[in-house]
Formats: C-alpha cells, structure tokens, sequence
C-alpha cells in the first residue's frame, strides 16, 4: 500500500510550506509529495529546496494541468490531493487509507473540514473538495484526469465523470484538513455565482455526453 | 400560466442541452428534444393546454394516451422547478417547431451531484 500526495501550486509560497508541512506531519507518511508549480513567479522554487517533495515546474497551464501532470508522476496505490493553501489534519491519510483498505468497494473517500479565517473557524461540515479525498489510483486511470479546458469547477466535472461510472465513495465521520479563506478574497458564493456560466457549461457537456452514450 | 421558480432553480440552455438545477433538493435535470419546446413555451407565457394542443397539431408524440405532456407538468411543479404565475400570460397557441424526434417528452432528473452541491459551500450557486 503506497499513497503519493499531488500539491499544485501558482504563487503560493506564503501557504505552501504550511501545507507540505501538514503532509510531512501524518502519522501515516506518504511515499511521494509532487509538489507541480504552475508557473510561478514567486519565491515558491526556494521554499521547496529544503522539503523531501519531488519539484515539477512547468509554464502556467492552469490547476488541472497541474493536477494531471502530478498524478502522471504518481506511483502511489493511492493518490491525494491538497491544495497549496489548504492544509491536512494530522489522521488524514491514516483515517482514510484504513478505511479504504476496509472497503474495496469504493473508489474515493471524503470527511469533514473546517474553514477558517485567520483564526476563526467560519465553517465546518462535509466537504468533497479536493483537499479532503483519498482515490485509488485504478479511479483515475478509470476516469481519466481533470479537463484542462475548464479554469473553474474542474472538481464537479471530475466527479460528475466518476459518478458517470457508478463509483461508489465512502464518507468518513472525521475532521481532515483546514481551508484556509484568505482575508479579503472573494467569498465561495460569490465566486460561484460570478462563475455560473462556466459551470453549468461544464453541466451542459457532461449531460451531453451521458446523452450520447445513452 | 407557469414560471421558472427562481432563485431555487437555475436553468440555462448551453448549445442544444437545457440543465435545471434546483437548489434545495440539489437535484439537476435536462429535458429530451421533444421537451424542451414544450417547455419554452410554457415558460414563455403560454397556456398549458395551448401548449399541448400545439404540441399535437405540429406532430409531438404525447404518450399512448396524449398524458406524457401532462405527466411532464405535473413532475416540474412536483419539483418545484416551476410555479403557477397569478398574471395572465400570452393568449393563443405557441408557434411551436417540428418535433425533433418520436418520443415522448421526458424530463430526466439526476441525483448524482447531490452531496457536493449540497454539503460544500463552495458549489453554493
């Protein structure tokens, strides 16, 4: 049993350290962190010199490029993701291989999270945003990656697909990482709102494509 | 006369696919061919029973027993994906295009993305 860790990154190297670091607290360690600049223009490069994560750097491509190129450098039986501005709970991967191992069956897990801001917690709950899921690898070779077309909602395509496939996920009644909203950001709503075009776009064409297999 | 429930359903027509997304079951749906000009025209004003009598005066398959528009209405108010307007909509029949197939209207309804819409914030939309 083997996990890589995938940790894509643009100008991030204010949160990154916090979020490998999270990686490199686990109680189960990892076999890989890919840690796949996407471009950036900051002091990210340095940051990771000193860290026991394997450098990819590539020109800006987007997220899911990223994503992609990390887990075609993955070997893990498992594969993670975390964003650079997220960070993992100690228990995440230990919580969630175990309960892998314990249900062949499914193909991803998920838990919960907290969302904060500075140091308050603003909310908490289920999440199945990347940052939270533990996949097997056979998932997304099942799948295929992230579609590199999409610059938003690149996850809801991702899981729409899988859904597509009838893979089962398993919820896991656990805290698991940290979303970290940074100050004077745009909040998730209004993000969402502001890109609803896209998404249902994103809907449009998944539906299109179950159509025609259909 | 009948209108789209909003803000709880989202509904959007992107190339030849129509998706309504309703926001409290979290539920998505997209009509077949033969449904959405039903649909759009329902949602433009018209009658329901001008709706379906156009429908079958152009050709639409309506089911064994003409009900499938029917059944097509009572599952959209069910879900509350649209709701009876109190003003008066557009007199008269909609003009109404050939149908595009042989089947019935259908309005398919896809749980899969319930979770996710529903459990994180971020797909609040």
């Amino acid at each position: 049993m083997s996990v890589s860790v995938i940790i894509p990154t643009y100008n991030s190297c204010l949160t990154l350290a916090r979020a490998v670091n999270s990686v490199l607290g686990q109680t189960l360690l990892p076999n890989k962190i890919i840690v796949v600049d996407d471009g950036s223009t900051d002091d990210t490069r340095t940051i990771l010199q000193k860290m026991p994560v394997q450098y990819i750097y590539q020109k800006n491509q987007g997220v899911s490029a990223a994503r992609n190129k990390g887990w075609s450098n993955a070997t893990g039986d498992y594969i993670a993701f975390l964003d650079a501005d997220d960070c993992w709970l100690p228990n995440k991967l230990m919580c969630q291989v175990a309960f892998m191992e314990k249900h062949p069956e499914i193909g991803f897990c998920y838990g919960k999270y907290k969302s904060m801001e500075a140091a308050t917690i603003r909310e908490e709950g289920f999440s199945l945003l990347l940052s939270g899921i533990l996949c097997r690898r056979a998932l997304v070779e099942t799948v295929g990656g992230f579609n590199e077309d999409l610059r938003n909602h690149e996850d809801t395509d991702w899981f729409m697909r899988i859904s597509d496939k009838g893979i089962k996920s398993g919820k896991i009644e656990q805290f698991l990482f940290v979303k970290h909203k940074q100050s004077g950001s745009l909040s998730n709503f209004k993000d969402a709102v502001l890109n609803k075009e896209e998404f249902l776009r994103m809907m449009a064409a998944n539906i299109k494509a179950r159509q025609k297999r259909n | 006369m009948y209108i789209l429930n909003e803000p709880t359903v989202m509904m959007a027509k992107i190339d030849d696919v129509a998706i309504f997304i309703q926001n409290e079951t979290f539920c998505y749906y997209s009509p077949n061919s033969t449904a959405m000009p039903l649909i759009e025209a329902l949602l433009a004003g018209y009658d329901a029973e001008e709706v379906r009598k156009a429908a079958l005066a152009v050709g639409y398959f309506l089911g064994e027993n003409n009900c499938a528009f029917e059944q097509l209405l009572e599952q959209m108010t069910a879900e509350k994906l649209i709701v009876a307007a109190e003003t008066k909509g557009k007199e008269g029949m909609p003009v109404l295009p050939p149908p595009a197939d042989k089947e019935e209207p259908v309005l398919f309804r896809y749980e899969d993305l319930q979770d996710m819409l529903a459990l994180d914030p971020i797909y609040e939309v």
